[in-house]
């Protein structure tokens, strides 16, 4: 089963985040996947195992509201004509949300859309991080596009880079999500390196993501809101205690997440060189046949070289080698020891001993 | 001590996935190698 993430405009942005990790690689034109290739993208992936019964399609980009409604009008309109297996389909977005007007709002609720939104925190925090290409902070645009959509009732989950920016402000980010009506986030580490593999200036080390997330998970805990949630330390937690991880950086099930790019390419997860686990067009290829591809086989057996040594560690279960985008070396092009292992493995033996605390005074 | 609330919505998502699971198809078990940890080969068996 696949969940094909699709970047409708490859990784064209209206914003200019510091730490975009499409910056030096791909061209900033907008190219938005054409009709034909969403016809063929839509229908494959609706008519591939008929006994499945549901399908996620996950819009990103880039920015994916530059691609325009009349873009996932026609989206809504495939489904409904491909969808002949009845399947229960999701549309998910991923935006940063400065597009976002009443027009934008009414399409987004009306269809059903699971919307994520990216804010990195408070207006300070979130201006150095996400600027417009002019340099002016996108914080303003942001706030009142989720308003927009919470006014219509829409409550968007937000992912929130946490970057040097973010260091110490781990109550103040806390509280901000809280007070706009936020009750589902997820603070992702940004890891981005020059082309020496050195840290840029606004990246955390591992250890300093441990410490950040150790204290979201104490503020989490004091307010003791089980409608809030942070979405990877909730995964964490889940794992602790014997539930079943459907988180990508938790579920092990990395090659189920395929890329799909605005001209039809079929690659593995963004994260890896795409050329290198290249898959072929969505345009000439079956989804049955992206098994036999040599893209598909390689990345399956280099996903399980990079987890042969974690097959003893006791946290394998959590974390099934975490994000392999720490196990990839893109200056090098080898794969290596997850970087974040060492500090996952703290923050899971943290979270656990808190567990333990909280269930023995509680019996 | 703070955090019950919380995890005790946890669990109760944890039985409740458990019982679904029990009803429902295994989502990603035709996925060839999707979840072969053993470090064999035979990932590519079901091509």
């Amino acid at each position: 089963m696949f969940v094909p993430t699709i970047k409708v405009v490859s990784s064209f942005c209206n914003l200019d985040c510091i730490y975009c990790y499409y910056k030096n690689k791909h061209v900033q034109t907008r190219n938005i996947m054409s009709t034909e290739v969403l016809k063929s993208f839509v229908k494959r992936f609706l008519l591939f195992e008929k006994e499945k019964r549901s399908i996620n399609f996950v819009w990103h980009g880039g920015e994916p509201l530059t691609a325009g409604i009349n873009f996932y009008k026609k989206v809504l309109s495939f489904q409904e004509e491909f969808n002949i297996y009845k399947k229960n389909i999701r549309n998910s977005i991923q935006t940063n949300g400065t597009l976002i007007n009443d027009k934008w709002a009414n399409f987004l609720v009306t269809n059903n859309f699971s919307v994520g939104l990216s804010i990195d925190g408070t207006e300070n925090i979130h201006n150095l991080n996400r600027p417009r290409k002019m340099g002016a902070g996108s914080f303003q645009s942001t706030i009142k596009g989720l308003k927009k959509l919470q006014q219509k009732g829409k409550y968007p989950s937000v992912i929130l880079v946490v970057t040097k920016n973010s260091l110490g402000k781990e109550e103040e980010i806390f509280r901000f999500f809280i007070e706009n009506e936020v009750n589902n986030f997820h603070p992702k580490e940004c890891y981005e390196t020059d082309t020496n593999g050195q840290l840029l200036p606004f990246s955390i080390t591992p250890e300093e993501y441990t410490e950040f997330m150790k204290k979201m998970f104490d503020l989490w805990m004091e307010i003791d809101n089980p409608n809030i949630k942070i979405r990877n330390l909730n995964q964490i937690l889940k794992g602790i205690m014997g539930g079943t991880l459907s988180l990508c950086e938790f579920s092990g099930h990395c090659i189920s997440f395929l890329t799909i790019e605005y001209d039809g390419s079929i690659g593995a997860c963004d994260s890896f060189p795409a050329r290198k686990y290249y898959i072929g067009n969505i345009k000439d290829i079956e989804i049955e046949d992206i098994f036999r591809t040599d893209g598909y086989k390689n990345l399956v057996r280099d996903i399980q070289n990079s987890r042969k040594d974690c097959f003893g560690c006791s946290w394998f279960k959590i974390c099934n080698g975490g994000c392999l985008r720490h196990s990839y070396d893109n200056t090098k092009n080898i794969w290596v020891k997850n970087r974040f292992c060492e500090s996952k493995k703290t923050l899971f033996s943290y979270i656990k001993k808190r567990v333990c605390e909280i269930q023995i005074n509680n019996k | 001590m703070s955090g019950k609330n919380i995890i005790e919505k946890i669990m109760g998502e944890i039985i409740v996935e458990e019982k679904q699971n029990e009803k429902e198809e295994d989502f990603y078990k035709d996925t060839p190698g999707y979840n072969d940890h053993s470090g064999d080969d035979d990932h590519n068996k079901s091509d």
